[in-house]
């Protein structure tokens, strides 16, 4: 606890934190409800993210970036719980956790990255569109900078195979 | 057939959207936390208590609405506003008196801000606020944040380098307190106004007097 009090020592920070709390404690907790589909789980899995949050450095402001930082972070922590608490794990890519699907790829690449597993575009998303670094997106997500350099990897190999399939030329 | 950074990078954007456009918007997400979470989440927001009054006093305006009886406007004294000092240590507070009167929740935001300064932050709106925050900011990070909120108890420990002294803002009596850390330093200002307290902070940037200035032109 004392780790993330520091975390938030600054007035700047203590501000961007409330401010990112105030607005997106309620999507937070419906990102995780439909995963887990128990409220008390739920606020364990915005609380687990709301304590990741306020560890790393937040969005200046709020907007589509922070918007889809608390949502990406909320749906990791439900994901994780959702896996702690089956008998038998999913696989890695957890594309059969349910509720955690994204939209319908088009063959475009924006449409592929947006329906990539959860763990891929999670990467994805924020690394290429919130820009933060490996290390920052290992924090935000529990796992480490090889960890995530390997997802990225990975993210990148299945887009281009599945944009090959679709006849893309890229 | 490769994917690279810069690819991915123009197409991120788009990407995001289409994700967060497959999520609910703010009204669909509402949810009532139960105290158990709020409770977890509390070392992490500022300090705020007396919820148990808040409660009582929601309680009591939803009474009085049913009822078709008129609210009248808070009392300044609604609040006392106090600090002490002890042992290099500043305890500073706004606590509600027992005969708060509940209010419909309307934003105080600032009227007037120094030149320089944009909007940085604010919160969105909630039918059942009873909070609400905006802060303004310059290029290199200078700014000032108001906070309000309604039937919340606010306490707050202060150690290091500061002074404070009471203040008074547009006739209500108020704490200024001003801190300083390396080259940095900080001004707040708490203060109530009829069932609202206010807590303005400043950082970097202002005179004294302008601090004072963005106090009283408060926007009601």
């Amino acid at each position: 606890m004392l780790i993330y009090l520091q975390a938030l020592d600054s007035p700047e920070d203590r501000t961007r934190f409330e401010a990112l709390y105030t607005a997106y404690r309620g999507l937070m907790f419906h990102v995780a409800r439909r995963i887990l589909n128990n409220d008390q789980d739920a606020e364990d899995a915005v609380h687990t993210a709301f304590l990741s949050l306020a560890e790393h450095s937040l969005p200046p402001e709020l907007g589509p970036r922070a918007r889809c930082l608390a949502a990406t972070v909320a749906e990791r922590k439900a994901i994780d719980l959702y896996r702690a608490r089956q008998r038998h794990p999913v696989s890695e890519l957890e594309e059969d956790v349910p509720g955690c699907e994204g939209p319908p790829s088009d063959g475009t690449l924006a449409g592929a990255m947006a329906a990539l597993p959860p763990r891929h575009r999670e990467v994805l998303l924020l690394k290429y569109y919130n820009g933060y670094s490996a290390a920052e997106i290992a924090g935000f997500l529990g796992l480490t900078p090889e960890n995530i350099r390997q997802i990225t990897a990975q993210a990148k190999r299945r887009l281009a195979a599945e944009l090959a399939e679709r006849g893309e030329v890229i | 057939m490769r994917i690279t950074d810069e690819m991915l990078c123009q197409a991120a954007p788009e990407a995001a959207e289409r994700y967060l456009s497959a999520l609910p918007d703010r009204a669909a997400c509402a949810h009532a936390f139960s105290p158990a979470f709020e409770e977890r989440m509390r070392p992490l927001l500022p300090r705020r208590k007396g919820r148990k009054l808040w409660k009582r006093a929601l309680l009591l305006a939803a009474v009085v609405a049913l009822l078709g009886t008129a609210v009248h406007a808070g009392q300044p004294e609604d609040y006392r506003v106090q600090a002490s000092a002890r042992d290099g240590v500043l305890t500073y507070s706004a606590r509600p008196q027992e005969d708060v009167v509940p209010q419909r929740f309307h934003r105080i935001t600032m009227g007037w801000v120094p030149e320089g300064y944009s909007l940085w932050t604010e919160s969105e709106p909630e039918e059942d606020a009873v909070h609400f925050s905006t802060s303004y900011r310059t290029e290199d990070y200078q700014y000032i944040a108001l906070r309000q909120w309604m039937g919340q108890e606010y306490s707050e420990i202060l150690m290091g380098d500061y002074q404070w002294e009471e203040a008074s803002v547009q006739g209500s009596k108020g704490i200024f307190i001003h801190t300083a850390e390396n080259d940095s330093y900080c001004y707040i200002l708490l203060w109530a106004e009829g069932p609202y307290v206010l807590h303005l902070t400043a950082h970097g940037g202002l005179d004294r007097e302008t601090f004072f200035k963005i106090a009283d032109n408060l926007q009601w």
